[in-house]
């Protein structure tokens, strides 16, 4: 009933109403991010401080938890372990999903039909399902107690992904690239070396990212390959381990979980925005 | 002449072939390979190690059906899927919402804070929810004792009755950020022309929301939906890592079932490979079941407004 | 520079023909223009002489050699695609010598291969940029660069101007005209849906339809002698004008003179008639426009027919003015058939 110009609040400009978001999810994002700052935080706390002072801050700050993590707890060898099933992994999966996207993309290849209905078959197939035969497999195939195997089977997680990834992108270049090639004389591996793969750049960086972010991360696999092995252990499968160890030393295992985000959350904050186009990639197919 | 003979054509795509080897090795060895032995362990009685397997048919699966543990974890993981999935994508949309506002200054910023848990890895976060909730000296339990919103300490990880709640909201602590980055790119697909016309227009924003930007991402949230819910199943490493499935089995999930049965039996008993494979299909065929049903409702829903490509 | 024959070829897709038996025989050094509407098959005509498309019966034959069977790369063979098809993320000298340079040949020799049709075609200082840092006209100049760099035998350019502006689709035919000189007379192979293309830059123009050849010649040849119908509307702008006609009289019952005794249709090109009041065709003027040479007068027959005819400069009416046309020049004269009757 009243007059709708002047319905409304003169002090809710768009702009006064936007910073008040603003503040609003700054406060949100503090508490989204509080746990993993107070760990950092507290992984420079003495063991003694951590259960007396309830602060963030400590008061006395000290790096003898990343020391002993580092040399006691073996996170040494299980961050080498790590970067190894993680680049090697890395360095695979973006191979072979690319050139099988690329087939699969825009080749006239009979049955790549049906092996793409097999593969969007399987994309929602759990963890826990597959998990019993890929022990069996690398078992048989006498990787099962060798960081190789842990790394191959790590490149299976999402090649299913991947190459459905990169098929998506090859279908829409412009097929009169590959008929300048052809009319260039310029073989179909040379083609995909020089001129496709060159153009696929994003999801290249897309794909490695992911992985990366897949292989540091992946917890179950590693931890049934590496059950009867403890030198093999990832740094998520060593921190879990160090948990049921080492209950006590609060300040070890702040260590070295910081030690374990580190090097992802880094890589995630230069690379942000490869993160989200893959994810927006993924759900837009 | 006129048509090349499928002889002709293989031979023609010899490269091709060679392209595809090592992809489908990996696809063929983890993945297909993987699903298809599922079901042959399902029908074995055995402990995993040398030949002693014995071939048992369906024997594993009429014992699931009498096993209590099976049930329950089974229900609950589909419950933990029921608790955290609508709570997640409601949240996500919230802050996407928000968030895909040209005019908001930080709003990259905001977003990667949100994404920070999901490139976490979940090993962390068990040792971080465990010490940050810890009955003893935990600084949540201190800060509610201390600001009087509780008189006793809350074991949140430890208590059967809330353990599997306290779970639910650290998942959607870590997932939100993925789901909010779906939401975001499927707002991005609102074209700004429509923003601009319904505020020439004097459409509210509430409007312009309800009748103009929901129709636009309907179809991406029943992506989105299936994509989150099962993700919510695949829930094993959270809860290895912060109770395994304690305590007293009350957030025992499918696959810490899976993984308890197969690889760490309680003390003094075997390892039952064929029978946690027999879970394990089960699981995996009610998740294709999921998946079917959601995309014949999708086709469904779709067939419905045909305007849409 | 080759000559390139066709002879009896034809393709088809399943059931599907597009190619229906075609037969050119193109002279060493010609500029020869594939030219008809959409879909009647004059793309296709060059991907299978490119070698990118199979041959499904008939031959073709370049310099004299047979190459159905043979690789794209190895007939000798040069393309410029309608989209360019650069290598966006290479550098403009990169995407001229890309093939050379995969194919083996020493960098030195690429280097002043590219070097010499960048001088050709004035684009040497734009060597060092990527195709995204070019105008539209600059990046046709590689994608033609690109085709002499491989010194071909023949080149093939499919629709190579229609993505330009109108302005500039005019400068780059005159640079096309130029360059076919330039080298030397090689021969070009050039397809395009727009006769006026064509009647610029060929000197033998193939004019196909529904994967027929309608008619082969020069030109002129085409525009003074259409052999039928179909060539008669298609070539000349604007349009001929096409008057179906039974015993020898115009629909409204005026005679024709004695020469178009049995035609189905009569053919009078726009500049063929003129103001005359005994003359023989009568109208009503729809619409004027000028164009400052010349006046084109859009008028309606008594029979409902929209015909056209052209004016000196500012001599013509308005809308809604009568008037009355005389035939000055050539009558083309059609059988039932759309077969030319020769005069």
């Amino acid at each position: 009933m009243a007059d709708v110009m002047t319905h409304k609040d003169p002090f809710f400009t768009p702009r006064r109403r936007r910073q008040l978001v603003s503040v609003l999810l700054a406060a949100l994002s503090a508490i989204w991010v509080y746990p993993l700052v107070w760990m950092i935080f507290a992984s420079f706390k003495p063991n003694s401080e951590l259960f007396s002072n309830p602060g963030m801050i400590p008061d006395a700050p000290t790096v003898e938890n990343y020391v002993r993590a580092w040399r006691e707890a073996n996170i040494s060898t299980y961050f080498f372990n790590t970067l190894f099933v993680t680049v090697g992994s890395v360095v695979i999966t973006s191979i072979a999903s690319a050139l099988m996207g690329y087939v699969l993309g825009r080749r006239p290849v009979p049955g790549r039909f049906a092996i793409m209905g097999l593969m969007v078959f399987t994309l929602f197939i759990p963890q826990g399902y597959t998990i019993i035969p890929v022990f069996e497999l690398l078992t048989k195939l006498g990787l099962g107690q060798s960081l190789w195997g842990l790394m191959l089977a790590t490149c299976g997680h999402s090649i299913v992904v991947f190459t459905l990834l990169f098929a998506g992108y090859f279908t829409q270049m412009p097929k009169e690239l590959e008929e300048a090639c052809r009319m260039d004389g310029v073989g179909p591996v040379k083609t995909f070396v020089y001129v496709m793969l060159p153009l696929a750049k994003p999801i290249i960086v897309t794909v490695v990212v992911m992985q990366s972010l897949q292989a540091w991360n992946d917890f179950l696999l590693p931890l049934v390959i590496t059950l009867a092995n403890p030198a093999m252990r990832t740094l998520s499968v060593g921190i879990y381990s160090f948990k049921g160890e080492n209950f006590v030393d609060w300040g070890g295992m702040t260590a070295a979980s910081t030690i374990a985000i580190v090097p992802i959350i880094l890589l995630f904050l230069f690379l942000q925005r490869y993160f989200i186009d893959g994810l927006a990639g993924a759900v837009k197919g | 002449m006129t048509t090349l003979t499928l002889r002709r054509r293989l031979w023609l795509s010899r490269i091709d072939y060679l392209f595809l080897i090592p992809g489908l090795l990996i696809f063929g060895a983890f993945i297909l390979w993987p699903m298809l032995a599922s079901f042959y362990y399902s029908t074995l009685d055995w402990t995993g190690f040398g030949e002693n397997a014995k071939f048992v048919g369906l024997k594993n699966f009429t014992d699931l059906l009498h096993d209590e543990f099976f049930y329950a974890a089974f229900r609950r993981s589909f419950s933990f899927m029921l608790m955290t999935v609508p709570i997640q994508m409601l949240l996500a949309l919230v802050l996407a919402i928000i968030l895909n506002n040209k005019l908001l200054k930080l709003s990259t910023f905001f977003r990667a804070m949100i994404f920070l848990p999901v490139v976490t890895p979940v090993a962390v976060i068990g040792i971080i929810m465990v010490l940050l909730l810890s009955p003893f000296n935990g600084p949540i339990n201190g800060l509610l004792l201390d600001t009087g919103l509780v008189t006793r300490v809350v074991d949140f990880l430890g208590s059967p009755t809330i353990v599997l709640w306290t779970l639910a909201v650290i998942y959607v602590w870590k997932w939100t950020g993925i789901t909010l980055i779906y939401w975001l790119a499927a707002l991005q697909t609102v074209p700004d022309e429509l923003y601009e016309a319904a505020k020439l227009d004097g459409v509210k924003s509430w409007q312009v929301m309800v009748y103009m930007v929901m129709p636009i991402i309907a179809p991406f949230a029943g992506v989105i939906a299936l994509i989150s819910a099962i993700n919510a199943l695949n829930v094993f490493p959270l809860i290895q890592s912060t109770t395994q499935g304690g305590p007293f089995f009350s957030s025992e999930v499918m696959e810490v079932y899976i993984f308890r049965t197969a690889f760490a039996p309680a003390s003094g008993q075997f390892p039952r490979l064929g029978y946690a494979s027999a879970a394990g299909v089960i699981f995996g065929l009610s998740i294709i079941a999921l998946t079917i049903v959601q995309a014949i409702l999708m086709r469904r829903i779709r067939r419905k407004e045909p305007t849409h490509g | 520079m080759s000559s390139v024959t066709l002879k009896s070829v034809t393709k088809s897709y399943g059931q599907t023909e597009v190619i229906r038996g075609v037969d050119i025989e193109i002279e060493k050094g010609e500029f020869c223009v594939f030219v008809g509407p959409s879909g009647c098959g004059k793309s296709t005509l060059l991907r299978m002489i490119a070698g990118l498309e199979d041959i499904t019966s008939g031959d073709v034959a370049i310099g004299g050699r047979r190459v159905n069977e043979l690789d794209p790369a190895q007939r000798g063979t040069a393309m410029v695609f309608q989209s360019y098809a650069l290598y966006p993320h290479m550098t403009v000298e990169r995407n001229m010598g890309f093939g050379l340079l995969m194919n083996g040949e020493p960098k030195a020799k690429v280097k002043a291969k590219v070097d010499e049709a960048a001088r050709i075609l004035q684009i040497e200082q734009l060597l060092d940029r990527k195709p995204r840092q070019l105008s539209g006209g600059q990046r046709q100049r590689v994608a033609i660069g690109r085709a002499i760099v491989r010194d071909p035998a023949v080149f093939l350019f499919d629709e190579p101007l229609s993505n330009l502006d109108a302005e500039l689709r005019v400068a780059t035919r005159l640079e096309l005209a130029k360059l076919h000189s330039q080298l030397d007379g090689a021969t070009m192979i050039y397809v395009t849906h727009d006769q006026v293309e064509a009647m610029t830059l060929a000197d033998k123009i193939v004019v196909l339809r529904g994967g027929y050849v309608e008619q082969v010649g020069a030109p002129l040849d085409l525009y003074n002698n259409p052999a039928n119908l179909f060539v008669a509307g298609f070539i000349g702008s604007p349009r001929m004008n096409l008057i179906a006609v039974k015993d020898g009289k115009l629909p409204d019952g005026t005679a024709l003179p004695a020469a178009a005794a049995g035609a189905g249709h009569i053919g009078l090109r726009p500049d063929a008639l003129a103001p005359d009041a005994g003359g023989i065709l009568s109208g009503v003027i729809t619409v004027v426009e000028r164009l400052g040479d010349a006046d084109f007068v859009y008028f309606r027959t008594p029979w409902g027919q929209e015909l056209t005819t052209r004016f000196a400069p500012g001599t013509a009416g308005g809308a809604g003015d009568a008037i009355r046309l005389g035939v000055t020049g050539k009558m083309h004269v059609f059988d039932s058939n759309g077969q030319a009757i020769p005069a």
